[in-house]
């Protein structure tokens, strides 16, 4: 089982916080697409950006799914802390 | 070849964000000129600011991707189109409807933050939407999203003489029969500390007036200190008379006539050759004789050796009537607009037509003898009837526009 330092929780809500402070979107439901709040892939590229620079990782961004939710964004990260 | 007409006008300036506004402002002689200052930066400097917030009128979302160049041009653009009683939907247009606009800095505040990040705070890699927000072409491509405008949506860049490039391109493309409708004008938006440091190591801006720093700029004047700075937006919509008069669309003015010409001859000095045939060309496309004038907004930077230039240009092209023509440079309320500069003058130059009145050249109550031409100093003149006028820009690199407006 993967395990970090981080919960799954302080990764969904990173995530929430980065979209509502620069794009003032509300992301409600994590098993939904992102994009369906509105949010375009270069807004995604900026989650990522900041995901990397909050949790000190390097995110493959090939792994993610076309159409990613914040669920994969979270399982992304862990998997990035555990290989560390 | 298709007559072209101004049908709508916004107007985002240090003077005003509405023609209503603007032209209250000229008939008064009132300055938009405030002292300028930024923390850190040792210098304060006169400069024409505009006041208002801009980020309603877009989406949240979209607002890391918009730069204050775009901010504000495309609320001069969405005035314009509302002014001309046109859709804030264009789609029906299709391909005969473009956007044209002039800017010098481009998205310069967007680009001076990445690169403070990168050389003052060790980071290598930008926000995704850095180079969308910086680049020169943003405006008028936002202007096109967000009014459906498929047709050529083309950014001009020619120092000081943008937006007449911009407006003389999007005027040939309706006289030619290619397009029905234009958005045309410019934008600017520099007022930040790096960019007021390169212009003053050019030696160039005038300093703080120490009675009033509303009078820091003085065209033609004697005592004349330098340019002053300003940020704006200016567009027009500009269509072909036909379609206008078919949708029953209120006409302001015909756009008569586009001259431009290069000096070919300094990168930074102006030279007559170029200014002159650049008001010669537009007089020629307008079919006028410099008699037939009834005012000219001239560029008119109040510069020291600037103005005197452009003085011996307008003489040069006018001939016996360079005596005649009332000649005003509108610089000294509003500053330069930069890549906006040639939209706000020729916008004076629609309002100056539709209420009867000469804008003056503010504060000149000394006027140089090297800049003598039949000026309009300190106080305009009412009751004015203005068939032609002209308006001049001169950019660095040589790249002269003049445009004519004609009353219908």
């Amino acid at each position: 089982m993967i395990t970090s330092t981080w919960s799954d929780e302080a990764i969904t809500a990173k995530i929430r916080d980065i979209a509502k402070t620069t794009f003032g979107m509300d992301l409600p439901d994590s098993s939904l697409p992102i994009k369906d709040s509105g949010l375009d892939s270069m807004a995604l590229i900026d989650i990522v950006m900041g995901l990397e620079e909050s949790f000190g990782c390097q995110l493959p961004l090939e792994r993610l799914p076309a159409n990613p939710t914040m669920d994969d964004f979270v399982i992304l990260v862990q998997a990035a802390l555990a290989k560390q | 070849m298709r007559e072209v007409v101004i049908t709508g006008l916004g107007i985002v300036s240090p003077i005003g964000q509405s023609a209503a506004e603007v032209t209250e402002h000229l008939l008064a002689v009132r300055s938009g000129i405030r002292l300028w200052s930024a923390a850190g930066h040792k210098k304060t400097f006169p400069a024409g600011l505009v006041e208002g917030e801009f980020d309603s009128a877009f989406e949240r979302k979209d607002l890391p991707y918009l730069d204050r160049l775009t901010k504000i041009g495309v609320a001069a653009a969405d005035q314009a189109l509302a002014d001309a009683g046109l859709p804030s939907n264009c789609a029906d247009l299709d391909l005969r409807a473009g956007v044209f606009a002039g800017t010098v800095n481009g998205g310069i505040n967007s680009v001076c933050q990445w690169l403070r990040e990168y050389y003052a705070d060790g980071k290598q890699t930008a926000r995704p939407f850095t180079i969308m927000a910086g680049m020169p072409n943003a405006p008028a491509a936002w202007i096109s999203i967000r009014h459906q405008i498929a047709g050529p949506v083309i950014t001009h860049t020619a120092a000081c003489a943008s937006s007449g490039v911009a407006l003389g391109d999007a005027m040939r493309w309706i006289r030619h029969g290619d397009l029905d409708v234009a958005i045309a004008g410019g934008c600017e938006a520099a007022l930040i500390p790096p960019v007021m440091g390169v212009w003053d190591g050019l030696r160039a801006l005038a300093p703080p007036d120490t009675d009033d720093v509303g009078r820091s700029c003085r065209p033609f004047s004697r005592d004349r200190s330098g340019l002053v700075l300003a940020e704006g937006a200016v567009f027009f919509v500009l269509e072909a008379a036909d379609h206008a008069l078919a949708r029953g669309a209120r006409v302001y003015a015909t756009l008569s006539g586009y001259g431009i010409a290069c000096d070919a001859y300094h990168i930074g000095a102006p030279l007559s050759r170029g200014q002159t045939a650049a008001i010669n060309a537009a007089l020629r496309d307008a079919n006028l004789r410099p008699a037939d004038l009834s005012y000219i907004n001239a560029h008119g930077t109040a510069t020291p050796t600037g103005d005197p230039v452009e003085v011996a240009s307008l003489r040069s092209a006018l001939g016996d009537a360079a005596d005649d023509v009332p000649v005003s440079s509108t610089k000294a309320q509003h500053g330069h607009m930069l890549g906006a500069a040639s939209a706000m003058e020729l916008a004076v130059c629609v309002l100056a037509m539709q209420h009867d009145f000469l804008p003056a050249t503010a504060f000149l109550d000394d006027i140089d003898p090297a800049c003598a031409l039949r000026h309009v100093p300190g106080v305009a003149e009412r009751g004015v009837q203005i068939r032609h006028t002209l308006s001049l820009s001169a950019g660095f690199g040589g790249t002269n526009s003049a445009l004519v407006l004609s009353k219908r």
